[in-house]
C-alpha cells in the first residue's frame, strides 16, 4: 500500500465559521495505480490531494505514505517529502515566470542539493520524455498552455517521485492539449508511476483504473 | 542550495525591477557616501596635523622652556630663571637615554651682506639641533663639534634668509655681518614647506627665515653668558615620552628648590589633542551617516516586505517542490544583502569621486584609505542584514497551501 489515510478530518477556520472540508475519509491507494478523485466543487477533493502532497496537514486522522506516518511531521521533514517523494501538477501550472523551461524543471533538483551538471542532465531527460527538448530556453510566457502543463509535468517527474499528484491538470487547456496531457499520464502509468488525478472531467476519470468519488467531504461508496 | 544560486537569483530579480532596485539602494548609497566623505575629510585633517607635527620634530621630541611669567622679580629669582648649560649637563648625566640634546639661544638680529640687511631669528645651537628638530642642512654643511669647540664664526642660513640677503647670488663661502662680526656662510638649510587648508602661504615659512651659528659663538663672540631659550631633545620610543616628561619635570623642580620655573613640552601632547579632536568630529559625522544608513535600511525593509507579498506565488511554488523555510529565508536575505552591498559599493565610488571634487573646492586635505572603505562596506552589510531579516523571516513563514489554493 502506497497511501493509507484513516478517518481524515480537515476543518478550515474561516473567521467565525468553521468549514469541514474532509469528514472521516479513509482510503488506501496501491502502488502503480492510476486513481481519479471526482466530485462536485467543494466536495473536498483538492484538499485531499493537498494532504496527499504534504502541502496541507489534516486536522485529525492519520496519513501513511509508504511506511512512514506523515501527519505530525515538521516543516522541514514535509518539505523533504514533497521534494523527494511527490510530484505535483497544478491546474494553473505554477511555473516561475522569470525562469526558462530548463530552470523551472530543475527547481526540485536544486532543493534536493544536486549539482548543476547533474540537474541539467536529469531535467533534459524528463523534458525529452514530455516532448519539450526543443523548448529548453523558452520562458513560460513563450509557451502554449499544453506546453506549460508539460513543463509542469516534467518538473513533477524530475525527482523520480513515488506519486504524481495532479489537480485538474486539463482544467485550463483546450481539449486537444488536454488529450495530449492525458496521454502523458497514461504513458507514465504504464511505465510504473503511481498517479492520482483530481478532475471533474469524465473522460479523464475514465482512463483511471480506480475512481474515488467525494461528496461533502465524505467518500461516496 | 548554493549561495551562488541565490546571488544569481537576486541579481536577476534586481535587473528585473531595476528602477525599484535603484530607489531601494538610494538610502544606502547616500549613507555610505557621506560616511566615506566624512571619514576621509576628518582623516585628511588629522594627517595634515600629524605631518605638521612631523615637520616640527616628530612625536619623540621634547623640549624644556622657561615658563612665561610677568611678575616683578627679585634678582635671585631672575638668576634662578636662567636655564643654563650647567642644567643641561646635569640633565644629560641623569637622563642618559635622551638623545640629540640641543640647547638653543635665540635672538632677533640684523644680518648684513653688502647693503642688504635682513632681520631674523638668530639661534645659537649644537650640531644635534638637526636631529632634535628634524630640520636638516641642504647645501654645504651644518655646524660641527669643532665649530662649537672653537666658537667659529660660521653661519648656516634658512632659504628665505639666504634669498633676502644674497638674492640669486651664491652664498656659500661668503661673509655676512652680524653686529660687527663677520661670519662665513657654510650651509643653507632645506626649504620647509607645508600648505594648510584655508591658508594661502607656507605655514612653515618662519623656519626658513632663520639663521644658525654655534652656541659657543653666540656666548663668546656676541653676547656673553646668556640663558638658554630652550633645550630640545628626543626620546628613543613613543612609550617613554610620558614617563620621561614626568620624571624630567620632577627633576627640574628639584633643581630649582621646588619652584615651577621650567616646563617640559612634548610634541605628543599635541598628538593627543589632534586625535581627540579628530575622533570627536568623526563620531558626530558618523552619526549623521549612520542615520542615513538606518533610513536606507528602513527603505529596504519596506520594499522587501512589498516584494515578498508580490512574490508569494513564487514562494509557494518553491515550497511545493521542496524548498525548506531556511531556503526561502536565505533567498530573501541574500537579496537584501545584495542590495545593500551593491548600494554600499556605489556609495563608496560616488563618495570617492565626490571627494576629489570636494577636495579641490574646499582646498582641504582628504585622505581616504582602505580601512574606511572596509568600515563603509561592513556598515552597509550590517544594515542589509538588519533590514532584510524581518521580511526574509516573513517570507519563510508563508504557508504554501494558502498561497496555492486560491488560484
Amino acid at each position: 500500500m502506497l497511501i493509507r489515510v484513516e478517518s481524515l478530518d480537515k476543518i478550515y477556520n474561516m473567521g467565525k465559521v468553521k468549514v469541514s472540508a474532509l469528514d472521516g475519509v479513509s482510503i488506501e491507494i496501491e502502488k502503480n495505480s492510476y486513481t481519479a478523485i471526482i466530485g462536485p466543487s467543494g466536495s473536498g477533493k483538492s484538499t485531499l490531494l493537498h494532504i496527499f502532497g504534504c502541502l496541507d496537514t489534516p486536522t485529525k486522522g492519520k496519513y501513511f505514505l509508504g511506511d512512514e506516518e506523515v501527519s505530525g511531521l515538521s516543516h522541514n521533514k514535509l518539505a523533504e517529502i514533497r521534494n523527494k517523494k511527490i510530484g505535483f501538477v497544478f491546474q494553473t501550472f505554477n511555473l516561475l515566470p522569470n525562469m526558462n523551461v530548463l530552470e523551472n524543471v530543475s527547481l526540485p533538483l536544486l532543493y534536493a542539493g544536486m549539482s548543476k551538471k547533474m540537474r541539467k542532465k536529469r531535467a533534459e531527460k524528463v523534458l525529452d520524455e514530455v516532448g519539450l527538448i526543443e523548448r529548453l530556453k523558452h520562458k513560460p510566457s513563450e509557451l502554449s498552455g499544453g506546453e506549460r502543463q508539460r513543463t509542469a509535468i516534467a518538473r513533477a517527474l524530475v525527482n523520480n517521485p513515488s506519486i504524481i499528484l495532479a489537480d485538474e491538470p486539463t482544467g485550463n487547456l483546450d481539449s486537444a492539449s488536454g488529450n495530449s496531457i492525458m496521454k502523458i499520464f497514461n504513458y507514465l502509468y504504464e511505465n510504473g508511476h503511481t498517479i492520482i488525478v483530481v478532475t471533474h472531467d469524465n473522460n479523464v476519470a475514465k482512463m483511471a483504473n480506480n475512481v474515488i468519488e467525494l461528496s461533502d467531504g465524505k467518500v461516496v461508496e | 542550495m548554493s549561495i551562488f544560486y541565490n546571488v544569481r537569483l537576486g541579481i536577476v530579480d534586481m535587473l528585473h525591477n531595476i528602477g525599484r532596485t535603484l530607489i531601494t539602494m538610494l538610502g544606502i548609497i547616500l549613507g555610505t557616501m557621506s560616511i566615506i566623505a566624512v571619514l576621509a575629510i576628518v582623516n585628511g585633517g588629522r594627517e595634515q596635523s600629524l605631518k605638521w607635527l612631523e615637520e616640527r620634530g616628530g612625536v619623540l621630541k621634547l623640549s624644556i622652556h622657561p615658563k612665561r611669567s610677568f611678575d616683578l622679580e627679585t634678582r635671585e629669582e631672575v638668576a634662578q630663571k636662567r636655564l643654563t648649560l650647567k642644567d643641561m649637563r646635569l640633565i644629560r648625566r641623569y637622563f642618559p637615554d635622551l638623545q640629540y640634546f640641543s640647547p638653543r639661544i635665540s635672538k632677533w638680529m640684523g644680518l648684513k651682506y653688502k647693503e642688504n640687511v635682513y632681520n631674523c631669528q638668530l639661534s645659537g645651537i649644537y650640531p644635534e639641533y638637526q636631529n632634535a628638530e628634524n630640520f636638516f642642512v641642504d647645501k654645504g654643511r651644518f655646524i660641527s663639534e669643532f665649530d662649537i669647540q672653537e666658537a667659529s664664526k660660521v653661519v648656516v642660513l634658512g632659504t628665505k634668509t639666504k634669498s633676502e640677503l644674497f638674492l640669486t647670488e651664491p652664498a656659500l663661502g661668503r661673509n655676512v655681518t652680524i653686529g660687527s662680526t663677520n661670519f662665513t656662510v657654510i650651509g643653507i638649510m632645506e626649504n620647509k614647506e607645508m600648505f594648510v587648508s584655508g591658508w594661502s602661504h607656507n605655514a612653515l615659512e618662519w623656519m626658513n627665515r632663520r639663521a644658525f651659528i654655534p652656541l659657543t659663538t653666540i656666548v663668546k663672540k656676541l653676547y656673553g653668558e646668556e640663558p638658554l631659550s630652550s633645550i630640545d631633545f628626543q626620546v628613543t620610543s613613543a612609550e617613554v615620552v610620558k614617563p620621561t616628561q614626568e620624571r624630567l619635570s620632577k627633576f627640574l623642580l628639584a633643581l630649582r628648590d621646588g619652584k615651577e620655573i621650567f616646563e617640559v613640552r612634548a610634541n605628543s601632547d599635541r598628538l593627543a589633542d589632534i586625535e581627540k579632536r579628530s575622533s570627536k568630529s568623526q563620531i558626530i559625522f558618523l552619526l549623521i551617516g549612520g542615520i542615513s544608513l538606518i533610513v536606507g535600511g528602513i527603505v529596504i525593509t519596506n520594499v522587501m516586505l512589498a516584494s515578498v507579498k508580490e512574490r508569494l506565488r513564487e514562494i509557494g511554488v518553491r515550497m511545493a517542490v521542496g524548498a525548506k523555510r531556511k531556503d526561502i529565508l536565505i533567498q530573501f536575505l541574500v537579496q537584501a544583502l545584495l542590495v545593500s552591498f551593491i548600494g554600499g559599493a556605489i556609495g563608496i565610488l560616488f563618495g570617492l569621486s565626490l571627494l576629489t571634487i570636494l577636495g579641490k573646492f574646499l582646498q582641504s586635505p582628504i585622505a581616504a584609505n582602505f580601512q574606511m572603505i572596509l568600515i563603509a562596506i561592513i556598515l552597509a552589510f550590517g544594515v542589509g542584514l538588519f533590514a532584510g531579516i524581518f521580511p526574509a523571516i516573513n517570507a519563510s513563514r508563508s504557508d504554501p497551501i494558502k498561497i496555492l489554493r486560491y488560484e
